[in-house]
């Protein structure tokens, strides 16, 4: 088999005020970008609207999206291309997970240790969507 | 010599036992540092914390390595290894920068 894919996770922070089916093309965006670069999706998680520790681009609130993918060289620049072309993003960090990235490994720790715990996100955030 | 050891070595588990937030209301440069007596372990290292919680989608676990005003702890007062503070000082920085975290206080989640 050929050599496993990289894994990156992205966080990106969008308005308050954008619209759900906003938000659901955006992402629907994101995901074809990483299906023509021949990753997956792994995982994708909403961590809610939460206040911010000090004003980003004078928001005071945001809505955090997290997605974990891989993807081929180069499907990380055209997705923040493209989440730099969208005007309701505040805001965006990509990490590489892994230069090889374990699919069955990361499903497994995230059922243990997953971070920023669910009980933490909704005490900060309870007009979670 | 030996003497002098004996004094020191009651002093030595209060040390152990220190809380952070105490050791940084001393002040700077109030307590004392010996160079004899047993080194401080990392608390990572020795397994009594998790090196997988340092991460910043985790703020408020790294917000106990950080003052009020939204520093980060020194090495010397919370006794980290090299790798870990590495570790913890990039983790920290990503959350800032995700308005998880603040740069001046530690934010609004928290406190």
């Amino acid at each position: 088999m050929a050599k496993k894919l990289p894994g990156y996770e992205t966080t990106i922070i969008t308005r308050v005020d954008m619209s759900d089916e906003s938000l659901k093309t955006l992402k629907d965006r994101l995901f074809a970008i990483v299906k023509d670069f021949g990753g997956e999706l792994v995982y994708q998680e909403d961590w809610g609207k939460r206040k911010f520790s000090y004003p980003m681009q004078k928001e005071v609130r945001g809505q955090y999206t997290h997605i974990v993918f891989t993807g081929s060289t180069g499907v990380v620049a055209e997705l923040e291309r493209n989440l730099r072309l969208n005007e309701s993003t505040l805001r965006f960090m990509t990490v590489v997970l892994a230069k090889e990235f374990n699919k069955e490994e990361y499903m497994k720790q995230l059922g243990t240790g997953t971070p920023l715990k669910r009980e933490e996100r909704t005490e900060a955030a309870p007009a979670a969507i | 010599m030996s003497k002098e050891m004996k004094e020191k070595a009651p002093k030595k588990r209060q040390d152990e036992d220190f809380d952070m937030d105490d050791a940084m209301d001393e002040g700077k440069g109030r307590r004392k540092f010996s160079s004899g007596g047993k080194k401080k372990s990392c608390r990572f290292m020795s397994g009594e914390e998790d090196i997988n919680n340092i991460n910043y989608k985790n703020p408020k676990f790294l917000s106990t390595f950080m003052t009020e005003h939204g520093k980060i702890v020194s090495r010397r007062i919370t006794g980290n290894c090299a790798m870990v503070q590495r570790k913890l000082a990039l983790e920290i920085k990503r959350a800032r920068n995700l308005g998880l975290l603040g740069f001046t206080g530690i934010g609004p989640n928290f406190n």
